[in-house]
């Protein structure tokens, strides 16, 4: 039987550091799922970027839908009364934003021509 | 509201990981509707073509001659049948090539096909009363109106949220177990079988599912999609109203250009375009659009376009140039990813077998949860009638009796790292 008993809480930056962790494994998923789809067409890089990119919009629209939850959480944490989900929640999304929005930095500042 | 919440918690109690139960939550509420989406998304892969066949008094032409030029029809049939007040004509290839024009009649948006070598309007329907846009409907709202394509939305979010749980759930604890997850064990039970091909068929079709879905949830929820691709281009936010939205500058005692000028202009602009369609203006601020592909930009998507003022032939937008580069997403890529039409047939065909894969998924993913259910349900009656009072077992006697106890196993803590 495995257990955790001997290994410490997982910190607020442990969280953040797995949400990159998990975004990154998101990410290249994402980016094989189309490179698969494409493949099948004959257009190989297109795809992979498109399901990223489209992956990517739905973690920003997440992330937004996070920032009130925290705010609404924030009065409850200061008094240690705040949900630890919502802040894990939280940091994840933040985590998985910041990694997705490096992709679409990349994209616009690049000016590579994928789609 | 708990009673509620009690029962299907007591549907998913079977499973223990967090991803596990999530993966029949979202089976449970959104099975059924993703039945109906998929085998009807089934049908629209092949619509265009299902439509000809299903309706050939309308797309079978004689091929005479040369195609006529879009605008040439346009005049001719606005010309013959000046009743229908038509406003805009495009060009359907895959629907034997044919021209088709729509217009309002009754508050009812009609369609128009019309023979491309003579002009002549071979009939007129409400796209919505064919086999072909009932299905459609289906597809995209259930039938239910207004609320039935945000159900149809969530549905298609539940189905990436099964996907992805899916995926995770499919990792075997031990490589050595891959091959099990990736074939069907001949000559097993039929419980085995069914669940090998329930993690084979959705580790197999994950990609395709997967990238339907979530262009199915762009598709219905494409104003916070537009919304979040500015947010992503480090622009600020604007409606589709705003991009869209663009009107001509009005010039009193000044006609408006025809159509036969804004093309000209249209073809000097793009050289290399291919006219596709445009509709002309509804008012005195109302512009032109043109609708074109072009070599090297939507080569995937049919759907850039120009808009023009009716009165300078200005281009205010081109949606190849104007438009940043993660905004093409949606043009040029949110249906064709969605129907499979990016990359020809093979691609149509990949979409039609995950969207008949996605059912299959569904029963067997059903027959999985139903057996480890009632297994759960009967274990826990067996435990209730075990932890009942004897009074009641023996007919009610109200004296009091001993329940039987049940051992309580010690957990060992071995620390296996």
């Amino acid at each position: 039987m495995s257990n955790n008993i001997d290994q410490p809480p997982i910190t607020l930056s442990g969280y953040f550091f797995r949400g990159f962790k998990y975004a990154a494994y998101f990410m290249v998923i994402a980016g094989f799922m189309g490179l698969i789809y494409g493949a099948f067409g004959g257009i190989w890089l297109s795809p992979a970027f498109v399901a990223i990119a489209y992956l990517g919009i739905f973690v920003m629209i997440n992330f937004v839908i996070s920032i009130p939850l925290i705010a609404l959480n924030l009065p409850f944490a200061l008094f240690r009364k705040g949900s630890k989900r919502i802040t894990r929640y939280f940091i994840y999304s933040l985590s998985f934003a910041i990694v997705f929005l490096a992709f679409f930095a990349l994209l616009k500042f690049t000016g590579i021509e994928v789609f | 509201m708990r009673r509620f919440f009690s029962f299907f918690q007591l549907m998913i109690r079977h499973q223990k990981k967090w991803f596990a139960q999530w993966h029949a939550w979202a089976g449970i509420f959104a099975g059924s509707i993703l039945i109906v989406v998929s085998l009807t998304g089934t049908l629209l892969v092949f619509e265009e073509e299902l439509d000809v066949w299903l309706y050939p008094e309308l797309f079978e032409f004689e091929k005479s001659g040369e195609v006529m030029p879009l605008n040439q029809v346009f005049h001719q049939i606005r010309a013959e049948h000046p009743r229908m007040h038509f406003e805009s004509i495009f060009q359907f290839p895959k629907r034997n090539g044919c021209y088709m024009s729509f217009y309002e009649d009754n508050d009812e948006f009609r369609q128009a096909v019309i023979n491309p070598y003579t002009a002549e309007i071979t009939g007129t329907r409400v796209y919505g009363d064919s086999v072909m846009g009932f299905i459609r409907n289906l597809h995209r709202t259930l039938l239910v109106p207004k609320v039935g394509k945000y159900i149809v939305g969530i549905a298609s979010l539940f189905m990436v949220i099964l996907m992805i749980t899916g995926l995770r759930l499919w990792i075997p604890k031990h490589w050595g177990l891959i091959k099990e997850r990736l074939t069907i064990k001949k000559g097993a039970s039929f419980k085995r079988q069914n669940y090998d091909l329930h993690n084979s068929l959705g580790f197999y079709f994950s990609p395709f599912i997967t990238l339907i879905s979530i262009t199915g949830v762009a598709i219905t929820f494409s104003p916070f999609v537009v919304l979040a691709l500015f947010l992503v281009n480090f622009q600020s936010p604007q409606s589709i109203g705003d991009i869209l939205g663009k009107q001509s500058t009005y010039v009193a005692d000044n006609n408006s250009l025809g159509i036969d000028h804004i093309l000209t202009i249209a073809a000097t602009d793009m050289p290399e375009a291919e006219i596709r369609g445009f509709s002309i203006p509804r008012d005195s601020v109302g512009v032109y659009n043109v609708n074109f592909t072009e070599d090297g930009y939507a080569v995937t998507g049919d759907n850039s376009f120009a808009m023009y003022d009716q009165y300078t032939g200005e281009r205010l937008l081109n949606t190849d140039k104007d438009f940043a580069n993660s905004s093409k997403l949606v043009l040029n890529w949110l249906t064709p990813i969605h129907y499979g039409t990016f990359g020809g047939m093979t691609t149509r065909i990949i979409a039609l077998l995950a969207s008949i894969a996605a059912p299959i998924l569904f029963i067997t993913g059903f027959i999985i949860w139903w057996g480890r259910w009632k297994k759960r349900h009967q274990k826990s009656s067996t435990e209730d009638h075990l932890e009942q009072p004897k009074s009641d077992l023996n007919g009610g006697s109200n004296k009091k009796q001993k329940r039987p106890v049940i051992p309580q196993r010690k957990e060992t803590v071995t620390n296996e790292q």
